[in-house]
């Protein structure tokens, strides 16, 4: 027999032992600098953890909202008209200028006779003050300008005209243009007896007392002469072949009018082309006012954790056994069974609790049957076990062998962690079987796509996929006994072996139909896969951790904004 | 946390001597029984909220540094899992006098040992467990680890001899 089976201690250990055991020795000078440099990093990473939890959150929101923004930039860009200013009717002047404003064709009309009434000496310095000048009678620089070229067009004598309009795209006689073009706006009525003062017309015509009214505006320059019969004075035969044909009021007003009508049919055309195209633009605006919509999701589901237990070696290689086995030997066996059996149990064990997702989203459609949809979620993932095993830790005095026991805790808890805890573990079996909740609470931010096709005059199918970052807000583990040690773990909390943001994708297909021209309910079955393990540090757990998932039940409430379909 | 600070710093210059023996008592060289007892600390200090007031706080950071150095033994797989069942040889249980020795030469002593055996001779020798629990905890056989403390001693021993006989020769020479 070895002395090595000899549990007798000999003078060789006592030796050693009263020599060593609290024997001292004094650290390097430098030590606690680097302690502390590491107790300053554990803290800042605390901080830090924190930090990042806010700043992914905040950087999730921008994203959001810059994503939202940018769509409505880009809606909103697209119904800006291409020209920066209006036309035709549009281009009336402003209220502001309201003296300018043209005046009306039987305004016109009561000039010309007016004029005709005047004697042809009253007449010339009247038509010497219908100079325009900037500022009189109200016509502002810019249309005295545009009045002075129009002149220049009868030959450069702006002395002889009178303005009776200056305004854009109007002409007495044609009223306002509906077709304006470059050379549209400028217009005016005027006349004179040629010979008087400034009078630069010259001609066979042009002689004293012969009456003449132009009307100029872009479309036609109209000129009509009145020949006077002043004191029996009859005009030269010779000059009738020159001279434009003598029409009474009447006939010029009946050719007028004949002439307005035209106008008035184009201008109706024209008028009813723009209302067609307004009309059009309208029904491309309600069109596209259709794109957004709100939708209110609910997923109930089942929550798969996808977090084991250890194979019982893992753990009693380590620590399993000790604080039996100290007065019993078979304890640790026993303890070896228990956890054995602990495991079996929790994977027959393991069920579903209640779990859902809710989602509030705003979506946009991208094309027709294409849609865009984003917003914030909240989502509640639970699953319960039935247990009849608690895990008991022990710490112990050396040489005395006394116990000091820790709280105990579940199976699960205990193995999502790998680190200096206790001596020892023992896996114990209650007399009663507990329940152990595990809840895990999140706020989303989804991203995703949604395509629909109709399959009957109310109902559609639809296929939809997309991303969600989400953010613990809380994680518990709690069991119906008072026996074993609830937890439950906050964001900010350090000593949470949970991942606090966690990235997951989903998938959804399913059946719709519309309740109303605005609203769509839509119903299908919904997997949504994380993409990292609930444990933060899988590597350092001792049990082995997948990726959770759930599968559950999409139920979508969708109100389409503006005038839905009808 | 200035406050905070100066209370971890007084922690640490109350048993920071006896933990650097501890340390050194695991660890192959000093350096790296500097780097056990800094994490060791780290973790005291970061942990200290789950100290219980069931046991004296010296065992407690003692058995954390045990742990903390079990732990970098193991991750540096200086502790390869044996599954050895030879039995050692006889060990004569002679009275051994190590008073002549300083703590350094004992050390030095230990410290030459494989780590496999220097784990099992600190565990069962000086801190006092049994070789089911340190079997346990090494996560190997109890019989292994009787077989690798046998084999602890009879270096240690040898060792001793050695010294003894250096010694005797010494002094006759003189």
């Amino acid at each position: 027999m070895s002395s090595a089976n000899n549990q007798k201690r000999h003078t060789l250990e006592e030796e050693f032992q009263r020599r060593l055991f609290d024997a001292e020795a004094n650290p390097a000078p430098d030590l606690w600098a680097r302690i502390d440099h590491d107790l300053t990093v554990q803290e800042n990473k605390g901080y830090k953890k924190s930090a990042q939890f806010y700043r992914q959150l905040a950087a999730a929101c921008f994203v959001l909202f810059a994503l939202t923004g940018s769509l409505l930039a880009f809606y909103y860009n697209r119904n800006l008209p291409m020209g920066a200013s209006p036309q035709g009717i549009a281009a009336r002047p402003e209220a502001g200028q309201a003296s300018l404003a043209p005046v009306t064709p039987e305004a016109a009309m009561q000039a010309y006779l007016e004029q005709r009434a005047e004697p042809a000496g009253a007449a010339q310095p009247q038509t010497a003050q219908a100079i325009p000048k900037p500022g009189t009678r109200g016509v502002a620089g810019s249309e005295a300008r545009h009045s002075a070229q129009a002149v220049a067009i009868t030959g450069g004598q702006g002395e002889m005209g009178t303005y009776y309009n200056a305004g854009a795209g109007y002409s007495p006689f044609l009223g306002y243009s509906v077709a304006p073009t470059a050379r549209q706006g400028k217009g005016f009525v005027s006349g004179g007896v040629p010979g008087s003062i400034g009078s630069g017309i010259n001609g066979p015509w042009a002689t004293s007392g012969n009456r003449y009214s132009q009307i100029i505006s872009w479309e036609r320059i109209t000129i009509t002469f009145g020949i006077e019969s002043n004191a029996g004075q009859s005009v030269p035969q010779r000059n009738s072949g020159l001279a434009a044909e003598s029409r009474s009021f009447v006939e010029m007003s009946e050719q007028q009018n004949a002439v307005r009508q035209q106008q008035s049919q184009q201008q109706a055309t024209v008028l009813a082309s723009t209302l067609n195209k307004e009309s059009d633009k309208a029904a491309a605006h309600n069109s596209r006012d259709n794109r957004w919509s709100l939708s209110l999701a609910y997923a109930p589901g089942y929550f798969e954790q996808n977090i084991g237990l250890p194979e019982p070696s893992r753990v009693s290689s380590s620590r399993m056994g000790i604080a039996s086995s100290s007065s019993d030997v078979n304890a640790s066996q026993e303890s070896f069974r228990n956890m054995s059996a602990a495991r079996n149990e929790y994977q027959d064990m393991t069920a579903p609790a209640f779990s859902y997702t809710m989602e509030v989203k705003t979506g946009f459609k991208l094309k027709e049957k294409l849609k865009l949809l984003t917003g914030i979620g909240y989502s509640e993932n639970t699953a319960r076990t039935k247990s009849n095993y608690v895990v008991r830790q022990f710490w112990f005095k050396p040489r005395t062998k006394e116990q000091f026991e820790m709280s105990p805790s579940t199976i699960f808890l205990s193995s999502l962690k790998n680190d200096f805890a206790s001596d020892s573990i023992s896996v114990a079996r209650t007399g009663e079987a507990f329940d152990v909740d595990y809840k895990y609470r999140y706020l989303s931010i989804p991203v995703g796509l949604q395509y629909e096709h109709g399959i009957a005059r109310d109902w559609f199918v639809y296929v939809a996929g997309g991303v969600a970052a989400n953010f613990m807000l809380e994680s518990s583990v709690s069991a119906s006994t008072n026996e074993v040690q609830a937890v439950n773990y906050s964001p900010k909390d350090e000593e949470s072996p949970f991942r606090q943001v966690q990235m997951s994708g989903n998938a959804s297909v399913g059946i719709g139909k519309r309740l109303t021209p605005n609203l769509t309910l839509a119903l299908g079955p919904e997997v949504r896969n994380y993409f990292s393990t609930l444990v933060a540090d899988p590597e350092n757990a001792m049990a082995p951790q997948g990726r959770p998932y759930a599968l559950g039940l999409n139920v979508a409430l969708n109100y389409q904004l503006g005038a839905g379909r009808k | 946390m200035a406050g905070k600070r100066d209370m971890q710093r007084l922690l640490y210059d109350l048993y920071s001597k006896k933990m650097m023996v501890v340390c050194l008592r695991y660890a192959p060289t000093s350096f790296e029984a500097e780097d056990m007892m800094q994490e060791g600390f780290v973790k005291v200090f970061a942990n200290i909220q789950n100290f219980k007031r069931d046991c004296p706080l010296e065992f407690w950071v003692r058995r954390i540094m045990i742990n903390t150095a079990l732990k970098q033994l193991r991750q540096k797989s200086l502790m390869t899992v044996s599954h050895e069942t030879e039995e050692a040889g006889n060990i004569a249980s002679a009275d051994v006098n190590l008073t002549g020795y300083s703590m350094d030469e004992l050390l030095g002593m230990i410290q030459s040992l494989a780590p496999r055996y220097r784990m099992v001779f600190n565990l069962y020798a000086i801190e006092g467990y049994n070789h089911k629990e340190i079997g346990e905890m090494l996560g190997i056989s109890e019989g292994t680890s009787k077989s690798q403390y046998s084999r602890a001693r009879v270096i240690l021993q040898g060792m001793l001899e050695r010294q003894d006989k250096i010694y005797q020769e010494h002094v006759i020479s003189q």
